[in-house]
């Protein structure tokens, strides 16, 4: 059993709009893997498919030797239990506290006692440097400090996995910066796998190790955080100088 | 896709298509609450883990509807009243002023419109708040926690509403009833005892159970329509405010037509056996 993920052949459409064609990936455990590409490629579709929020057309996606496609509800959320992801809006649930949404993964699949959850959520909370939000509704709280409670939410359960889905889109300079710190942080300290999905090349930068680029569903460059930083031609060079004329198609 | 009025296809196959677009709708509509439906029975065995969230909505159903069925009930009653002693005029004797009041609000006016109001209020609520998780991925939120949406959020609500319509219902009915002597004895100079009377006279206690047998299946149908239409909310505000508006119409058109169908199976083949 090869421990990571392996996607291959992966394919998906909506109506008559193909925005997966034949992926090809694998991720390592460990390794902080960063997915890029315009808006629209279908870079989240392919978060939402590893853990099976979506199915595939075609192709398969393996996970710590384990196939996705194809697996019962349970045996789904299993594998969910290993996995934890932040949401570009954030995804708190509004009708409950700051509190209860970091602590609701534990209340509903642990028998620890409510004592011990609110030590764990209030632990998470403060690791993200939200310690004073416990008992706020999410409504109370910026975006920024929304996305911090949503990794809040996402490592309290202690996974092997974190998905990003844009972790920075829509936030200041300083407050993606601080976010960027935030999940460099993590993957230090937790030691997760972690897949991000961005476009803003500053927050891929500090925090991916392997780079892979989406385009028109394929993967066009697959390599280290070295070799993305020194193309000098070719798609990877193009996306990471926002140029508009090159093999990446411009609107 | 519907073909475009500017086309050059003739109105006759525009009407053709807009009607198969319906029936297609209405039919998916069906299909996808029927799997929730199922979908919201394979969860039952978790009610003890889900207990907190049922009482819940059963305070949010119940509590919150009380002013709008008390509103509803005392007009219900007093209108079933007016119109009765307007329609017996000479013919039917005034003793059987408050049989009549009493066998329309229980059999069909008290769980029909309590259903009605409580639905167009319930149900859009549902479908607003799950289609809003929807549309912002709580739902997808939910799912990644390893918790599944339908036991935490469709089931305590179906449950809720199967309980609570029955329970406004009887509070529906005393209302109306009450209303119903109030005007009778105030407005239309009908002595108290001969509108009691009236009321005890042919009471059947088959006429309760059976209205109380159309509120939970009304209870039913209103959580599921709710349920259903906020779980497919696609798009953002419009698309809640559409889900919304759908299941305040599904709602009310199964109400309406399973009303017939219930009254005709309740009162004609079991009780009327």
């Amino acid at each position: 059993m090869e421990p990571g993920i392996q996607i291959s052949g992966l394919a998906k459409r909506f109506g008559h709009l193909v925005v997966l064609d034949g992926v090809d990936l694998k991720i390592q455990r460990g390794e902080n893997r960063v997915i890029l590409g315009r808006s629209g490629q279908g870079k989240s579709v392919m978060l939402k498919l590893i853990v099976g929020l979506l199915t595939p057309d075609k192709g398969s996606i393996v996970v710590d030797g384990k196939r996705v496609v194809g697996m019962s509800r349970r045996e789904l959320y299993d594998l969910r239990r290993r996995f934890s992801m932040v949401f570009q809006g954030g995804a708190l649930f509004d009708s409950m506290t700051v509190g209860d949404n970091v602590g609701l993964g534990l209340a509903e699949h642990t028998d620890q006692s409510p004592e011990e959850i609110r030590k764990r959520s209030q632990k998470s909370l403060e690791m993200v440097g939200l310690p004073d939000v416990f008992k706020k509704m999410p409504a109370e709280l910026s975006g920024g400090m929304k996305k911090r409670a949503s990794l809040a939410r996402a490592i309290v359960s202690e996974p092997d996995y974190i998905l990003y889905d844009e972790p920075t889109t829509g936030l200041d300079p300083i407050t993606a910066d601080s976010i960027n710190r935030l999940i460099q942080h993590l993957d230090e300290e937790l030691g997760v796998t972690s897949l991000v999905v961005t476009h803003d090349m500053t927050s891929a930068f500090m925090v991916g190790d392997r780079f892979a680029l989406l385009n028109k569903g394929t993967i066009v460059f697959d390599g280290s955080s070295d070799e993305a930083r020194a193309a000098t031609e070719g798609p990877m060079a193009q996306f990471i100088q926002g140029d508009s004329q090159g093999p990446l198609d411009s609107l | 896709m519907l073909p475009s009025r500017a086309g050059p296809i003739l109105p006759a196959m525009y009407v053709v298509a807009r009607m198969g677009s319906a029936v297609l709708g209405t039919v998916t509509d069906t299909g996808r609450g029927g799997l929730l439906f199922l979908n919201i029975l394979r969860t039952l065995p978790a009610i003890p883990k889900s207990l907190r969230l049922i009482l819940h909505q059963m305070f949010v159903i119940g509590n919150g509807s009380i002013p709008l069925v008390i509103i509803t009930s005392v007009f219900t009653g007093a209108v079933a009243t007016v119109q009765a002693k307007y329609q017996f005029q000479d013919y039917v004797p005034i003793r059987f002023l408050g049989t009549v009041v009493a066998k329309s609000v229980v059999i069909e006016l008290g769980p029909v419109l309590t259903a009605l109001v409580v639905g167009a209020r319930v149900g859009s609520s549902i479908a607003a708040e799950l289609g809003t998780m929807k549309v912002t991925e709580q739902i997808d939120a939910l799912e990644m926690m390893a918790i599944d949406p339908v036991r935490y959020l469709a089931m305590p609500r179906f449950l809720a509403a199967c309980m609570m319509l029955p329970m406004l219902t009887i509070f529906s009915d005393s209302i109306a009833i009450l209303g119903g002597y109030a005007v009778a004895t105030l407005g239309l100079d009908v002595p108290s005892k001969t509108f009691t009377d009236g009321l005890r006279f042919l009471f059947d206690s088959h006429d309760v159970y059976g209205g109380l047998i159309k509120a939970f299946v009304f209870g039913a149908l209103i959580a599921v329509s709710g349920c259903v239409n906020g779980f497919h909310a696609r798009g953002g505000a419009a698309g809640v405010g559409e889900a919304a508006m759908r299941a305040v119409v599904t709602a009310s058109l199964l109400i309406l037509v399973s009303n017939f169908l219930l009254g005709a199976v309740i009162f004609q083949v079991i009780f009327g056996a």
